[in-house]
C-alpha cells in the first residue's frame, strides 16, 4: 500500500506538483478565513436559568422559587451540577452538563422541565433561560459618560440604551449588550400616603385605578360607502400630562386626578447597580458575543459602529471603546505564539543548512513545513476549528518531527543516489528514489502511529483541560500525518528533480565530520562498558525522579492577560449608595498606582445581567501601562493598600478570564474553593468563620474570605390573620397592595419616538421613609368610613435575614475561597486540609468538599497517568507486532524515561511546578523520544537484513553513524523551534504551552544525548539474538 | 484660670466614667461584624455579644473587643422577652457556660419576639441595654 502510494507519486510527479501547489494556494485563502481566538471553546455546557421575583427576600425565594425548579430539574440526563444563589428578588440556577453534551438539546430538556415548574411557582413569576453564553464571552467593555457633566447621567443610559446597544447589537456576532450605570429614566407617579387619606383613597383603588392607565382597545370595524374602516380607541399614555390629567378616584363626586395625590416625575429606576470610568460616574457597556464568533473582527466592527455614531452624540459625550478588550489579549497572544513560530521555522532552515550543507536538500526538507501547515488548515476549517494558542502552539510543538519525515527520507535518498551513482552499473534514479523511500517508509509510519497513540489521553480528557489540549492534539497529528503523506508523495517527487546534479562531489560537512567523529570515539570507549553505562543511566533518572518532589503542582500556569479585575466584597446589607462610595475610593486608590492606564468599575447587577451580584459587589478591571514594576508587584501594592484602606471589605485579586475560568471550575471566582454543606445557615456561617480562622496565615494563601451570606438588615410586615379578617381582608391582598406603595409596579409605558420608558407607580418618599409611616398607610375604608390602617392588621418590625443563600446539588453551602501566591496549589490544599482537620469539628449532616482548580488538577493528573498508562500498553503492543521481539520493544521503550531526565531537570530549573501543560509535555516526549529509538534500531537491522552487516561492534557504530545526522537534526529542529517558547515564560498566549516547551525541549536533549549512546550500548549487549531471529524471520517472510 | 480649668476637665473626665449605666445602643451596624457563631451581633464599649436561636433555645455567647471568646463570668446579663402588640414580658433564666449563656424560651404561637438584655460588663462595669428580635419560627 505505501509503496504503491510512492510509486503513484513518482509516476504522476507533475501531478503530485500541482496538487502540492493547488494545496498552498486553497491553504493560503483558507488560513485568513479562519476565526481567531485566545483559546479553544472552553465553555462548560451550562444553561442559566434567571427568576426575577419581585423583591422577595432571599429565604421566601429559596424556598418558594429555586427549590421547586431545582427539584423539576434534579435527574436531567447529562447534569452533572446544579448550582443556585437566592438573593434579593432573584433566583438565579445554574445547571452545568457534562463536557461534550450538546448545548441546544440540553436547553430544550431544560425548557421542558421549567414549562412543569412554572405551575409550581408563584404567580406571575416566570422563570426564564439565559442566552447561550460562552466563557470568553465577554469581549468587549465600553464607557459612555459626559466630560463636564453636561448631559445628565440618565440621559447618558438612555443614549447607551436607545441609539448605542441597537446599533451594537445588529454586528453580526454580538449575543448581548449589557448596560450598567447612568439611570434608567422612568415616568414615576410617586402617591402621597397623607394626600390618599386627606381623598380617603386606599392603596387598593389606586391600584385598581392606575392598572388601566394606559390602554388602547380595538372598536371592530366600521362600513362607510363600501369601505370598512378599523376602529381604534385610544387611551395610551403618551405625555407626562397625560398621566396627570388621569383619573384616580372620586372625592365627595368631585374627580380626584393622578396630580392631585402623586407627584409625576421623570426619575431614573431604582438602581441595583451603578458603573463607573476613572473615578467618574459612567455607563459601563459590556458586549458579549455569540459562541464560536470571531472576537477580533467583531471589535473592529464595534469600533467602526461607534466612529458611525459618534458625529450624532451631544459633543460633551464620550464613548471610550477601550476600556477592555479581549482582542488586545488575543493579538498579543496569536501575534507572539507566530512570531515564535516564524522564528522556529527561520531557526530550522538554519539547522538544515548547517547539517546538510546542501541548500537543494534544505530546501525540499523545508517544504513540508508549510504544506502540512497548510493542509491543518484546511482540515481547521472544515470541521470550524479555530486559530487559537492551543493550535498553533500543536504546530509549534510539530515542526520538528514534520521536517523529520523528510530529512529521513531526503537523506537516505540522497545517499542512494550518491551510492548510485558511484555504482559501475547505476539504475535508473526514479528506480533509485522509489527504492531509497521504500526502505524507510516503515520505521516513518511506525512512528507516526506510535506519536497518534501516545496522544490518546489527550483526547480522553473531558474537563477544561481536555477542551485545552485536544485542539493542540490535532493540530499536532493533522500536521503530522500531512507530513507523513508528503514524506511519501512529494518528497520523492522533489528529490526526483532536484537531488540529481553533482552528487559525486558531495561530502559531509566539517562539522558533521568532526561529530562523526566525537560519536565514533564515544562508542569506541562505551560499547565495551555496557554495565557503567546503564547504571550511570538508571542512577540520572533516580536522581532526576528524585527532582519531582521538590517540585510543586498546579492545575495550569497563570495566564498573563494584560488586565486584572478586583473584586471588592463590602458586608452584605450595605446599600447601593455606601457601596458606590467604596468603590469610586477604591478606583482612586488604583488610578494613583502609576502602572495603571485605567480603570473600570461595575458595582452590583445590570439590569438582563445573568451575575447575580449583590449591591455589595464592586468589580474593577484594571489595565496597565506598559512599563513599570512587575504585574504581581503592582497587584501586592494594590491589594495592601485597599486591605489597609477597607478592613471591613474582602478583596480578591484576579484577572478576568482567569476569574470566569475559576468560576465555571467550582462557581466561586477563585483558585481555591472549601465548600461546606449542610442544612442550617447559622451553623454554616460557623463553620465557615471556624475554618476562616483555622487555615488563616497560612504562607501563600492570599485573599481568603468567607462567602458574604451574611446578615442584613429587614423590615417584616408580618400580618395578623385574625386582625386583618376583621376587616375583610386577605392576607394575600394586604401583601398585594404594600407590594404596590412600597416596592412599585409599572403600570404602564410611554412611547417617545422609537423609545419606550415605563410608568411606574410607587409611594413618595415621604410616605416609606420610617416604619412609623409605613404603620399609618391607609389599606382599606371601610363602608363606616374608617380608614383600616396597616399596623391594625399587621406587625410591623426591625429583623435580619441572610442576604443570599447558595446552593449546591440540592444542598445548601457556604464558600470560603481564596487564592494562591509564591506557592504552588497542591501543597496548600495539603496543608489546609490538615489543618482543617485537626482544628474544624463539624457536626452530623455537614461535610467539607475542596473545589476549585485544585480539584481539576487532581482529576486531571489521574486521568492523564491511567491514559498515559494504557497508551504505553499500546505502543508495547504495536512494537511486539512490528518487531516480533519483546526485547527490542523493551530497548526502544527504555528511551522513555531517558527522555523524561532532561524534561524533569529543565522544568525544575525553570518553572518548579507541575501542571496538566508540563504533563502534556511529558506525553509528547513518549512520542519523540521512542521516534529516535525506532529510526536507530530499524536502521540496525536494516543493515543487517539489506546490507549484509552480522551484529557486531562495527555494524553498531556504522549504523549510529549514519543516523547520527537525522537524530541530531531531529533533536535540534525540535529543540530551536520551541525554544522560543522556553523563553516566553509569563507572556501572553505562551502561558500554557511554555511548560509543554519546557518538557519537551529538556527532554529532547537528555534523549538524544543519551540516546546516541544508551540505545547502542543497549542493543549491543542485549540484542543480538532478538535482532538475528527478527532478520531471519523477515526474510523467511518475504521469501514466503 | 489654670487650676479652673484643670479642675473642669477633671470633673468632665470623672462624669463621662460615672455613666456606669447607658442606654443600649448598637456601636457598630451589625453588617460590619462578623458573628462567629454566625447570629446577630452587637458592639459594647469593650465587648461583643452574639445571640444565636434555633426553635426555643437561645444561646449568647460573649467575646472581647477583637471578637475573641471571653468569660462568661466576666458578664451579669438579664435577660426578658417581650411579646408584640401586647408588650407582656417575661423573664428568661440563663445559665452560665464558659464562653457563653443558654436559655430557653417558649414563645408559644407568637411569630417574634423581643428579647431585651442587659447586660453588665464587669471589667468597664458599665450596663447596657440590648435588644434582638427572635423569631423562633423561621
Amino acid at each position: 500500500m505505501l509503496n504503491l502510494i510512492i510509486r503513484s507519486a513518482l509516476n504522476h510527479r507533475l501531478f503530485v506538483v500541482a496538487v502540492a501547489a493547488l494545496l498552498v494556494v486553497y491553504g493560503s485563502i483558507t488560513i485568513s478565513n479562519l476565526p481567531i481566538d485566545v483559546f479553544p471553546d472552553i465553555t462548560k455546557p451550562t444553561v442559566t436559568i434567571m427568576t426575577e421575583s419581585h423583591g422577595m427576600a432571599p429565604e421566601e425565594v429559596e424556598t418558594r422559587v429555586t427549590f421547586p425548579i431545582e427539584s423539576f430539574l434534579n435527574g436531567l440526563p447529562g447534569v452533572e451540577r446544579i448550582r443556585s444563589q437566592s438573593g434579593i428578588g432573584l433566583s438565579v440556577i445554574y445547571v452545568e452538563f457534562k463536557w461534550g453534551t450538546e448545548i441546544y438539546r440540553n436547553r430544550q430538556i431544560v425548557q421542558e422541565k421549567l414549562n412543569l415548574a412554572k405551575e409550581r411557582l408563584p404567580k406571575d413569576i416566570t422563570p426564564i433561560m439565559g442566552p447561550v453564553g460562552s466563557l470568553m464571552g465577554q469581549i468587549q467593555q465600553i464607557a459612555v459618560y459626559s466630560e463636564n457633566n453636561t448631559t445628565d447621567p440618565m440621559e447618558v443610559r438612555s443614549i447607551a440604551e436607545w441609539v448605542l446597544r441597537p446599533r451594537l447589537m445588529t454586528i453580526p456576532g454580538v449575543a448581548q449588550v449589557i448596560s450598567i450605570g447612568g439611570g434608567l429614566k422612568q415616568y414615576q407617579i410617586l402617591v402621597s400616603a397623607e394626600k390618599l387619606n386627606q381623598y380617603q383613597l386606599s392603596i387598593e383603588q389606586i391600584d385598581k385605578e392606575l392598572a388601566q392607565i394606559s390602554q388602547n382597545t380595538t372598536g371592530g370595524f366600521l362600513e362607510k360607502n363600501g369601505q370598512e374602516f378599523l376602529v381604534r380607541n385610544i387611551g395610551i399614555v403618551q405625555t407626562m400630562d397625560d398621566i396627570k390629567n388621569t383619573l384616580i378616584g372620586l372625592h365627595f363626586g368631585k374627580p380626584i386626578l393622578v396630580e392631585d395625590i402623586a407627584e409625576v416625575i421623570e426619575a431614573p429606576r431604582l438602581k441595583r447597580g451603578d458603573g463607573s470610568f476613572n473615578g467618574k460616574p459612567s455607563v459601563v457597556m459590556t458586549v458579549q458575543k455569540q459562541p464560536g464568533a470571531d472576537t477580533v473582527s467583531i471589535t473592529r466592527a464595534i469600533e467602526s459602529a461607534i466612529e458611525e455614531i459618534r458625529p450624532s452624540l451631544p459633543s460633551d459625550l464620550v464613548v471610550n471603546p477601550d476600556v477592555f478588550k479581549q482582542s488586545n489579549f488575543i493579538e498579543a497572544s496569536i501575534n507572539g505564539i507566530l512570531g515564535k513560530l516564524k522564528l522556529g521555522t527561520i531557526l530550522v532552515f538554519l539547522v538544515l543548512f548547517i547539517f546538510l550543507a546542501n541548500l537543494r536538500m534544505s530546501i525540499i526538507t523545508l517544504t513540508a513545513i508549510p504544506i502540512s501547515f497548510l493542509v491543518t488548515a484546511i482540515v481547521f476549517y472544515i470541521f470550524g476549528l479555530s486559530v487559537n494558542t492551543m493550535t498553533l502552539g500543536g504546530l509549534a510543538i510539530a515542526i520538528g518531527e514534520l521536517v523529520d519525515d523528510s530529512i529521513v527520507d531526503v537523506e537516505n535518498v540522497y545517499r542512494r543516489l550518491r551510492e548510485n551513482a558511484k555504482s559501475v552499473h547505476p539504475k535508473a534514479i526514479l528506480k533509485v528514489i522509489y527504492d531509497a523511500s521504500s526502505e524507510i517508509r516503515n520505521s516513518i509510519v511506525l512512528a507516526t502511529v506510535i506519536i497518534a497513540l501516545v496522544f490518546l489521553p489527550l483526547f480522553n480528557l473531558d474537563g477544561l483541560e481536555g477542551r485545552l489540549f485536544a485542539p493542540l492534539g490535532i493540530a499536532y497529528l493533522t500536521a503530522l500525518l500531512a507530513s507523513l503523506i508528503v514524506s511519501l508523495t512529494l518528497t520523492p517527487v522533489l528529490c526526483s528533480y532536484f537531488l540529481r546534479a553533482k552528487l559525486e562531489q558531495h561530502k559531509d560537512t566539517k562539522f558533521v565530520v568532526w561529530i562523526k567523529n566525537i560519536d565514533r570515539k564515544i562508542l569506541d570507549w562505551a560499547l565495551p562498558r555496557s554495565k557503567f553505562i546503564l547504571s550511570s543511566a538508571v542512577a540520572l533518572f533516580l536522581f532526576s525522579s528524585s527532582l519531582l518532589f521538590f517540585m510543586g503542582r498546579d492545575f495550569l500556569p497563570k495566564f498573563n492577560e494584560g488586565t486584572a479585575m478586583i473584586a471588592l466584597i463590602a458586608p452584605p446589607g450595605i446599600s447601593l449608595q455606601e457601596s458606590n462610595l467604596i468603590g469610586l475610593q477604591a478606583e482612586k486608590i488604583m488610578l494613583e498606582v502609576p502602572e495603571i492606564k485605567s480603570a473600570s468599575r461595575r458595582t452590583g447587577r445590570a439590569e438582563l445581567d445573568e451575575h447575580a451580584a449583590g449591591v455589595h459587589v464592586s468589580e474593577i478591571d484594571l489595565d496597565f501601562h506598559h512599563k513599570g514594576r512587575s504585574r504581581e508587584e503592582v497587584l501586592g501594592e494594590i491589594r495592601s493598600k485597599l486591605k489597609e484602606k477597607f478592613p471591613n471589605v474582602g478583596v480578591n485579586v484576579g484577572q478576568p478570564i482567569s476569574h470566569l475560568i475559576d468560576h465555571m471550575l467550582s462557581g466561586v471566582n477563585a483558585a481555591l474553593a472549601i465548600k461546606i454543606f449542610g442544612p442550617d445557615l447559622i451553623t454554616l456561617r460557623e463553620k465557615a468563620i471556624e475554618l476562616e480562622s483555622a487555615i488563616a496565615g497560612t504562607k501563600g494563601l492570599v485573599d481568603l474570605r468567607v462567602e458574604e451570606q451574611g446578615l442584613i438588615p429587614q423590615v417584616k410586615i408580618h400580618v395578623i390573620r385574625e386582625d386583618a379578617a376583621k376587616y375583610g381582608l386577605s392576607p394575600g391582598e394586604i401583601t398585594k397592595l404594600l407590594e404596590a406603595a412600597f416596592n412599585g409596579e409599572a403600570v404602564a409605558q410611554v412611547l417617545e419616538e422609537t423609545r419606550l420608558y415605563d410608568v411606574f407607580f410607587q409611594f413618595d418618599k415621604d410616605s416609606r421613609e420610617n416604619i412609623e409611616k409605613m404603620q399609618k398607610t391607609v389599606l382599606k375604608i371601610m363602608p363606616t368610613g374608617q380608614k383600616v390602617t396597616l399596623d391594625l392588621v399587621a406587625d410591623v418590625y426591625e429583623t435580619s435575614g441572610p442576604n443570599e443563600i447558595n446552593r449546591e446539588n440540592s444542598q445548601r453551602r457556604i464558600v470560603i475561597s481564596g487564592n494562591v501566591s509564591g506557592r504552588d496549589l497542591g501543597s496548600l490544599v495539603e496543608e489546609i486540609q490538615a489543618k482543617v482537620k485537626e482544628k474544624v469539628k463539624l457536626p452530623e449532616g455537614y461535610y467539607v468538599v475542596y473545589g476549585g482548580q485544585f480539584e481539576s488538577q487532581q482529576a486531571a493528573t489521574k486521568k492523564i497517568l491511567l491514559f498515559g498508562l494504557i497508551s504505553l500498553l499500546g505502543i508495547a503492543l504495536v512494537l511486539i507486532s512490528h518487531f516480533h521481539s519483546k526485547v527490542i520493544t523493551a530497548q526502544i521503550m527504555v528511551t522513555i524515561p531517558l527522555a523524561f531526565i532532561g524534561g524533569i531537570v529543565l522544568l525544575f530549573l525553570t518553572d518548579r511546578s507541575i501542571t496538566v501543560a508540563s504533563l502534556v509535555g511529558f506525553i509528547t516526549l513518549c512520542g519523540v523520544a521512542s521516534r529516535n529509538s525506532i529510526m536507530m534500531i530499524s536502521h540496525y537491522l536494516h543493515l543487517m537484513k539489506h546490507e549484509g552487516e552480522n551484529f557486531s561492534k562495527e555494524m553498531i557504530i556504522r549504523g549510529s553513524q549514519e543516523r547520527l545526522v537525522p537524530v541530531m537534526m531531529t533533536a535540534f529542529v525540535t529543540s530551536l523551534a520551541l525554544l522560543p517558547l522556553v523563553f516566553a515564560k509569563g507572556q501572553p498566549g505562551s502561558e500554557v504551552l511554555h511548560p509543554v516547551a519546557v518538557v519537551i525541549v529538556g527532554g529532547l536533549l537528555s534523549s538524544t544525548i543519551l540516546d546516541i549512546i544508551v540505545t547502542p550500548v543497549l542493543f549491543y549487549r542485549y540484542g543480538k539474538k532478538s535482532a538475528e531471529k527478527y532478520v531471519h524471520y523477515e526474510k523467511n517472510h518475504e521469501q514466503v | 484660670m489654670k487650676n479652673i480649668i484643670l479642675l473642669t476637665l477633671v470633673v468632665s473626665a470623672l462624669s463621662v466614667n460615672n455613666l456606669s449605666a447607658h442606654q443600649g445602643h448598637d456601636h457598630d451596624a451589625p453588617t460590619t461584624l462578623k458573628s462567629p457563631k454566625g447570629g446577630v451581633i452587637k458592639a459594647l464599649d469593650e465587648s461583643r455579644v452574639e445571640v444565636v436561636s434555633k426553635k426555643n433555645d437561645i444561646r449568647i455567647y460573649v467575646y472581647d473587643k477583637d471578637l475573641k471568646p471571653a468569660k462568661a463570668s466576666r458578664f451579669k446579663i438579664i435577660a426578658k422577652a417581650e411579646l408584640p402588640r401586647t408588650k407582656k414580658s417575661e423573664k428568661i433564666n440563663l445559665v452560665e457556660k464558659d464562653f457563653s449563656f443558654e436559655g430557653s424560651y417558649d414563645a408559644k404561637r407568637v411569630h417574634r419576639y423581643t428579647l431585651l438584655l442587659v447586660v453588665t460588663d464587669s471589667k468597664t462595669d458599665l450596663t447596657v441595654d440590648l435588644t434582638f428580635t427572635i423569631e423562633p419560627r423561621k
